[in-house]
């Protein structure tokens, strides 16, 4: 950028919520309260083979951690891994939606050229011990088509008959279900579906040397490109969120059961949200959601190919690396030991991050997704405009004054159309340019800002299908008396 | 409204009309990539590609442009592609099947169908968005009386139902009766606008499903049977354009069987397509 420098805030993940694994469900022995309010999971797909990794940080009481994951098909022992924890920072950061400031160039003089630090917040985890026993299948009627100890997880493959032999088993081991998870056990049993269950053993865990759990890595052969959200709804309190990451040859995912939106981006934005960024992001958040509640919201979608050299525009941190992707379960691509044109690694991937807010009421079926050859790129961008510093006075100067107090008009009307806030504790932030004005060109009123003009659609539309009709029937009236 | 004057009437004026509002419906509160300027180009095309066909085979009259115009925007309300040359070549494919794949002197493919069907398929730049309608009474409603209008107008109404009756009896044995799952569960799928649109506006295009009313049913319960099995077991997002698109050839047998005479849209039409 030649005008501009640019500078980012890097937006961290969405907040102080309770992350852990996705479509699963903790289930815990005493009668703890459990959350399981957002997650992360980075899904690769490669024909009909997919890669999910889901993170795990899990926070609740720690000794009764366990996790059940519906997955269609048995998996063997090389099939399950675990995966590096930095994966998800990584991918969090580099696919965030992300603040960009503008300099202003002084109208009298030379422009400022300055960048700022991005930021990325981190959650602590805490770990576990559970043991379990994996017996007595025979009255249960359930079978445990695999057994796995891979890093400090003990892991179950678990294929079931009914419903209640699952649920029992699953209690009498010391797992409690949420009682909405029942009413879903059937389903998936009957759908065919193996249950995927770990507990985290405390032997290795200690030799782990570490506090915190690893995400769980799971690949496996399957035509179904789908997340199992349903089960994972058992013990949410309202709304759950989820950010998927998606790593695809070709293109963009979409969800193909929902309706698949764009999170609003590009626009100019007040310079005060610099110092809150994330809870700007977050009342847009939920500004967009409460408009589309039934959707899966796209935050950011990049063609970062090798032959695409362009691989963020602006970077909130370096692209995925060859081994970072390898890691996450693509296996595509060919790593190069150079770094040519960007890339360290040579072959098609396209990144999406989808974010789906989710609840029993609007999402009553399980994601299934689909691969589309949309290459395009989109993220969610926001942007700042920072005034020049103005030492000296030159003729130029009422002009740029004016621009910045339109400009900033613009800010206002754009703040409040994204978060839906109000505007009366800002309007210093108007008057402040409006003020040094000349008396001729001062505005007075706020009128740009009052009317939205998103508010007008719907009459847009009610009038466009009115004058549709009329003309039509004025049509349709005179062909008429031309064949009478 | 009078139904003596309807039936003077050209049923294709009101088709042009639902589409268009289910267009401007969805370019006002649906998050589509297609632009105005897009949408324009792509009826602009096809009426051209119709007008060619015309003067090329010297037809006599121009009704069969409203074919075009519809064909056009249902490209516009199905196909999804970042590239206008992919429109263009959608809509040519569209349009020139309908003169130049006969059969009898009736075209065989559901010309928006091979369009589409053909371009998701041929080349790297052309897909199709199962959910972008996503699951809104308020399309369903539109969808739902704008086609059941048309379709009662042109007596098509058997074959929507054979269809989307015979998915629905499916899938409700299937998920309800034999998986468990929930009513809201089975009934998302059947809210889908993209499903409607394909049952009120693809399935049911008279000049290139089978003549016959038996024919009609067969071939629609034998379309929804295929699409349930390649949904459900092997988790086909766009099962119902590929199966039309795959059962059409299926036509001419079908219209050999059960003879009747080929749909004309309008008694005043001679040989329009």
């Amino acid at each position: 950028m030649k005008k501009a420098a640019i500078s980012l805030l890097l937006l961290a993940l969405m907040l102080p919520y309770v992350a852990t694994p996705f479509c699963g469900f903790y289930v815990a022995k005493a009668d703890a309260k459990l959350f399981n309010k957002s997650s992360q999971v980075i899904y690769v797909r490669n024909g009909i083979h997919s890669t999910i990794t889901m993170a795990n940080d899990y926070e609740g009481p720690l000794e009764d951690f366990a996790m059940v994951v519906p997955v269609p098909v048995v998996l063997r022992e090389h099939e399950i891994r675990i995966a590096k924890s930095d994966l998800f920072e990584k991918f969090d950061s580099y696919s965030a939606p992300r603040l960009a400031v503008y300099y202003d160039e002084n109208p009298c003089a030379r422009y400022i050229y300055e960048n700022e630090d991005s930021f990325s917040n981190l959650k602590s985890t805490a770990v576990a011990d559970f043991a379990y026993s994996a017996n007595a299948e025979k009255e249960y009627k359930v079978t445990i088509e695999a057994q796995y100890e891979v890093g400090e997880y003990d892991i179950l493959i678990l294929s079931a008959k009914e419903s209640d032999g699952l649920e029992r088993w699953l209690t009498d081991n010391g797992y409690k279900i949420p009682d909405q998870a029942k009413e879903v056990l059937t389903p998936y049993i009957r759908d065919n579906m193996k249950f995927f269950v770990a507990k985290v053993s405390a032997d290795r865990m200690e030799l782990k040397n570490s506090k915190f759990l690893s995400p769980i890595q799971i690949n496996f052969p399957s035509e179904r490109f789908m997340l199992p959200i349903r089960l994972g709804m058992a013990n949410a309190n309202g709304d759950q969120d989820m950010i998927v990451y998606m790593l695809t040859e070709n293109g963009r995912v979409e969800a193909a059961n929902y309706r698949n939106t764009k999170i609003p981006s590009n626009q100019n934005i007040p310079l005060f949200v610099r110092d809150n960024f994330s809870s700007f992001y977050k009342k847009l958040f939920d500004k967009h959601y409460q408009e589309n509640q039934t959707a899966v919201h796209l935050e950011y979608s990049w063609d970062i190919s090798s032959s695409n050299y362009v691989k963020c525009d602006p970077c909130n941190s370096t692209p995925p690396s060859a081994q970072e992707l390898i890691n996450a379960g693509v296996n595509w691509l060919q790593p190069q030991r150079n770094n040519w044109g960007g890339s360290d690694y040579q072959g098609n991937i396209h990144f999406t991050r989808l974010h789906v807010r989710y609840n029993r009421a609007n999402f009553p079926q399980d994601l299934v997704f689909t691969q589309t050859s949309n290459k395009q790129n989109y993220q969610g961008r926001y942007v700042l405009h920072q005034p020049a510093q103005i030492n000296s006075d030159c003729e130029q100067l009422n002009d740029y004054y004016l621009m910045v107090t339109d400009r900033r008009y613009d800010e206002l009307a754009n703040y409040k159309a994204l978060t839906g806030e109000s505007l009366s504790a800002h309007l210093n932030y108007v008057k402040e340019y409006e003020s040094k004005l000349d008396a001729r060109t001062k505005r007075n009123d706020l009128m740009p800002i009052i009317f939205d003009i998103k508010n007008g659609f719907p009459l847009l539309i009610f009038l466009v299908s009115i004058i549709t009709f009329i003309s039509f029937s004025i049509f349709q009236n005179r062909q008429k008396q031309n064949i009478d | 409204m009078d139904l003596a004057v309807l039936k003077k009437q050209d049923i294709r004026w009101y088709q042009i009309l639902f589409l268009s509002l289910f267009l401007c419906f969805a370019m006002f509160t649906l998050d589509w990539d297609i632009t105005w300027k897009q949408i324009g180009f792509n009826l602009g095309l096809a009426l051209l590609t119709q007008l060619f066909f015309i003067f090329w085979l010297k037809l006599p009259d121009y009704h069969s442009l409203k074919s075009a115009f519809i064909s056009g925007l249902g490209i516009c309300l199905l196909l999804k592609s970042s590239s206008p040359n992919i429109y263009a070549l959608a809509i040519i494919i569209a349009i020139s099947s309908k003169f130049l794949i006969q059969f009898k002197k009736k075209h065989l493919f559901n010309p928006v169908n091979l369009g589409i069907v053909l371009v998701v398929f041929f080349t790297k730049d052309a897909w199709i968005s199962p959910g972008q309608w996503g699951a809104t009474s308020g399309f369903i409603f539109l969808f739902g009386v704008g086609g059941m209008f048309i379709l009662y107008n042109i007596k098509r109404l058997e074959t929507a139902a054979g269809f989307l009756g015979t998915l629905f009896i499916a899938e409700w044995i299937y998920k309800i009766l034999y998986l468990g799952w929930e009513l809201d569960h089975l009934m998302h799928d059947f809210i889908n606008g993209t499903l409607l649109l394909f049952s009120f506006f693809m399935i049911t295009d008279p000049r290139t499903i089978p003549a016959s009313p038996k024919a009609r049913w067969t071939w629609s319960i034998a379309i929804a049977l295929i699409c349930f099995y390649l949904k459900n077991w092997h988790y086909q997002t766009d099962a119902p354009l590929k199966v039309l698109l795959c059962m059409t050839p299926l036509v001419p047998i079908l219209d050999i069987i059960f003879k009747q005479q080929f749909f004309k849209w309008n008694s005043y039409e001679k040989s329009s397509n």
